[in-house]
């Protein structure tokens, strides 16, 4: 499903990864640990382009990733940042305007799958109609959940997703993602309700990944 | 009524009233502004008596080729100006606004000469090289303010844009809000300006051709023309140098590049 092969990537001139590959399976859970500075977040960053590779490649479904195919690979790929990155005035024109891209023209805003999904993580409806500058940490990763689950993609990649949550809700979001078996999931987590849960595999990356 | 001489002793006398600025200055410590404002003045006297000069030849001579080399000349020199300005790359960027400038330039000015001034002969250098050169200086101002802040606010919320990426939109769909922030700010300027016009001040070039002996009703209607034309030469040319630049300032996986600024901030 998606193969890192032979990669090279290196930041500031310093080498981060060197002949690193790695097959992931569908359905696969892969959880990535190491320490600060490993490439945990850049290894996330080159499966959907926005992060380059200086030499191998990166296949998704069979598809290698390069200019013509990196839109097409997107698609298929649902990411939540580190740093939560939601933008625009409230949580309701975040989500709507989603849904105006053109790869997601398919899909409808439905009003009731989001309050489900608002429920299942633990958040109050009227969160909806908040400025997104007042939102907690918290908040703001769970609504960038609830954003990746609408897209209804099947390949996961979640950075620190449960970074700023409380353990019940570690527990649960955890659980959610890791409980589908028809999505393949890679996420960067320090949390045991990840590192502990049966269904993962745990990577954990050195100070310099050189070929595994 | 034609504009009457300003004699040699009246200009020191003016160049005078830059004392005051000047003692102050120095009153409270700013001495790095007194040298920057005698170096300014300097360079303004020269560059404008200069330009002064080489105007009159080419009004009597009614030269074609250094018509044309001058408006050339002055699209490049703007085009430079602009990149430097936005602290951008400018073996990068030079070419992608120069192409937006003369575009715009040369829409506006067949425009102009086809539909509003059409007693003027096109290269009659009053027209192309005095308004000409007026648009130009009004776009270039906004294309520093547009293509300045397009670039400052990807790079500053560069996370934000990868994490657009990656939700699915195009490369389009995730500048487009950065290209309207963009324009919005390029033209406020000039829109605040055509709102308070007549009202909080009377324009230069007004000033100018009134001073000069127009009737005041033919100076509005140029000045409503240049008005017009400035606004929609700024926002073409801010448009277009952002989307000429696009192509490289981006890499094929929509990323900016890294090597896109200047670096000297």
């Amino acid at each position: 499903m998606i193969n890192f092969n032979s990669i090279r990537v290196t930041f500031n001139g310093l080498s981060l990864f060197d002949n690193f590959s790695l097959r992931i399976g569908k359905g696969q859970k892969i959880i990535i640990t190491g320490k600060s500075g490993t490439g945990k977040s850049t290894l996330l960053k080159l499966i959907p382009g926005l992060a380059p590779v200086s030499s191998g490649s990166v296949t998704v479904d069979s598809t290698v990733l390069c200019r013509k195919t990196v839109h097409d690979i997107r698609k298929k790929i649902s990411y939540v940042s580190q740093g939560v990155d939601i933008f625009g005035d409230t949580v309701q024109s975040f989500l709507n305007r989603i849904f105006t891209f053109k790869a997601n023209s398919h899909l409808k805003f439905d009003t009731e799958k989001i309050k489900d999904l608002f429920d299942c993580f633990e958040l109050p409806d009227v969160l909806m109609k908040r400025n997104i500058d007042d939102l907690s940490g918290g908040e703001k990763q769970r609504v960038a959940l609830v954003a990746a689950v609408l897209l209804e993609r099947h390949i996961f990649l979640l950075d620190e997703p449960t970074a700023s949550l409380d353990v019940h809700l570690k527990q649960k979001v955890a659980s959610y993602f890791l409980s589908n078996q028809g999505w393949t999931v890679l996420a960067i987590s320090h949390d045991r309700e990840w590192l502990h849960d049966p269904s993962a595999t745990v990577l954990k990356l050195g100070e310099h990944a050189h070929g595994s | 009524m034609e504009a009457s001489d300003i004699p040699l002793l009246s200009m020191v006398l003016c160049l005078f009233l830059l004392i005051v600025p000047m003692a102050i200055c120095y009153a409270v410590g700013l001495r790095s502004l007194i040298s920057d404002t005698l170096l300014a003045v300097v360079r303004m006297l020269g560059q404008l008596y200069l330009v002064a000069l080489l105007l009159k030849y080419i009004f009597t001579s009614h030269n074609l080729t250094l018509i044309t080399a001058w408006i050339l000349l002055m699209i490049v020199f703007a085009s430079s100006t602009v990149v430097n300005n936005c602290n951008l790359n400018l073996k990068l960027f030079f070419a992608p606004v120069l192409a937006s400038f003369f575009l715009t330039l040369f829409f506006l000015l067949v425009y102009l000469r086809l539909f509003v001034l059409q007693e003027y002969d096109f290269f009659d250098p009053r027209f192309l090289i005095v308004i000409g050169g007026m648009l130009l200086g009004n776009s270039l101002r906004c294309t520093v303010i547009g293509l300045s802040q397009f670039y400052a606010n990807l790079k500053k919320s560069h996370r934000q844009y990868l994490y657009t990426l990656s939700l699915g939109a195009t490369h389009m769909e995730a500048v487009i809000p950065h290209i309207k922030t963009s324009l919005s700010a390029a033209v406020r300027p000039t829109i605040a300006t055509m709102a308070s016009m007549g009202i909080v001040f009377i324009p230069g070039m007004m000033t100018g051709q009134i001073l000069g002996g127009s009737n005041p009703i033919i100076a509005i209607q140029y000045q409503v023309m240049i008005m017009v034309s400035i606004f929609v030469v700024g926002l073409l040319s801010t448009a277009l140098g952002i989307l000429f630049s696009i192509k490289i300032g981006f890499t094929p996986y929509g990323i900016l590049r890294d090597n896109i600024f200047s670096g000297k901030e």
